[in-house]
């Protein structure tokens, strides 16, 4: 690759990370051109590099504005294209809700016990213990909140020994 | 009962999934998560997000793209950043033909202005026996090899050409997103050959970069720009 070439490439690679996370709103199953949307975002960032003074284009502002505008509008589609699939998901577990009901196992006892567990928890612990569970990192936590990391931690940790008391009482014993 | 963390994680997300809204109508609009990550918003309201957030499967999702877009996003505005500062800085903009910014008023001031000043280098030139006069503190390091080459993995070896002055060097190699892969303990030499421990950290066919920086006995630093290689099988 040669040398000059190198904010390009940079440009090209950031734009397919983008593409990448948006991907994860499963947007292959709705058919939008992949090749498109990654050619969009690479053309409206490489034009501010290209046609502003290299300080100005550098600004967060610039990449910011582009970067949500992309991110705002894959959500909104990924919403639209959701509420169609709901609709007929719901459908159909309305006519065969029944089976559904019935296929409920060992893990329903566990989720039901941790649900009402976590609810007993108080404030900002229930807070990180919930978004901890549902995938988030602390350090991800700590970013949304705007709170230190040792914060985060020292409310993670105690939200945790809560939830373990809670659980103990009621027969599932957490093990480290 | 016994269980650990995995399977509350498991149980909770089971029980998001279970729990997704029919309909999105309640979550809170992109444009709010946006706001929501990137600090432009109110505590009160932030709350209130995040706790539907931590409860919808649908908004956490999105939460955590919009999360690592904007991770990512720093990273890009440095990298252009350090890349476009060392282009100036090699690559001074194109001059203007100097009739059209030039009046004639003012040729005869920068005449003698220039003429000082070619007598005043010349001078710190020729007469001074210190060679490091003719690459100071702001000179680029040269990268020897690789460049822009793929190598066997047991003829890595990074080579640049040495800076006067300099106390010590560090090697910074980064993936194509430009992670940091590995970086170097201070090294005397101006060349490393990569032992089979570092070479493991490197996948084969993959494109990489490396960097040297040159810490000078001042204490400042002089970056070279980045070059590309890989390891073949």
């Amino acid at each position: 690759m040669p040398e000059q070439n190198y904010p390009e490439k940079l440009i090209l690679d950031f734009s397919r990370y983008i593409v990448s996370r948006i991907n994860s709103f499963e947007y292959q199953k709705y058919a939008i051109d992949q090749e498109d949307l990654l050619q969009s975002i690479y053309v409206r960032i490489y034009k501010i590099f290209k046609n502003s003074d290299k300080k100005r284009a550098c600004s967060r502002l610039y990449i910011n504005r582009i970067i949500n505008s992309v991110v705002i509008d894959a959500i909104k589609k990924s919403r639209k294209e959701t509420e169609i699939v709901n609709t007929l998901n719901h459908n159909m577990i309305a006519v065969h809700g029944h089976a559904y009901e019935k296929s409920k196992s060992q893990s329903y006892d566990l989720k039901q016990i941790l649900l009402r567990s976590l609810n007993e928890l108080k404030g900002s612990r229930r807070y990180v213990i919930d978004l901890y569970l549902s995938g988030l990192e602390l350090d991800e936590i700590a970013q949304l909140q705007k709170w230190s990391k040792g914060k985060t931690n020292n409310l993670f940790y105690r939200g945790l020994k809560d939830l373990k008391k809670r659980l103990k009482k009621r027969g599932i014993f957490h093990e480290n | 009962m016994k269980t650990d963390l995995l399977d509350l994680k498991d149980a909770y997300r089971n029980f998001l999934e279970g729990n997704k809204p029919a309909s999105r109508e309640l979550c809170p609009s992109p444009e709010d998560l946006v706001l929501l990550v990137r600090s432009r918003m109110p505590r009160r309201d932030r709350s209130k997000i995040m706790n539907h957030t931590a409860k919808c499967s649908y908004c956490l999702q999105e939460v955590k793209t919009i999360l690592d877009v904007t991770n990512k996003e720093n990273k890009f505005i440095l990298a252009m950043n350090d890349v476009l500062n060392s282009a100036v800085h090699e690559k001074p903009a194109q001059a203007r033909p100097l009739a059209k910014r030039l009046s004639w008023n003012y040729v005869s001031v920068i005449s003698a202005v220039v003429l000082l000043a070619a007598v005043a280098t010349y001078s710190v030139l020729h007469f001074s026996s210190r060679s490091d006069f003719r690459r100071g503190p702001t000179a680029n390091i040269q990268l020897v090899s690789p460049i822009d080459k793929a190598v066997s993995s047991g003829e890595l070896r990074f080579i640049w050409e040495a800076v006067p002055k300099a106390k010590y060097y560090i090697i910074e190699t980064f993936d194509a997103t430009l992670d940091l892969i590995w970086r170097s303990e201070s090294l005397t030499t101006n060349e490393f050959q990569s032992s089979p421990d570092i070479l493991q950290k490197f996948r084969p066919n993959e494109k990489y970069f490396w960097r040297v920086t040159a810490v000078l006995e001042g204490g400042n630093k002089i970056k070279s720009r980045m070059s590309e290689f890989s390891i073949r099988k």
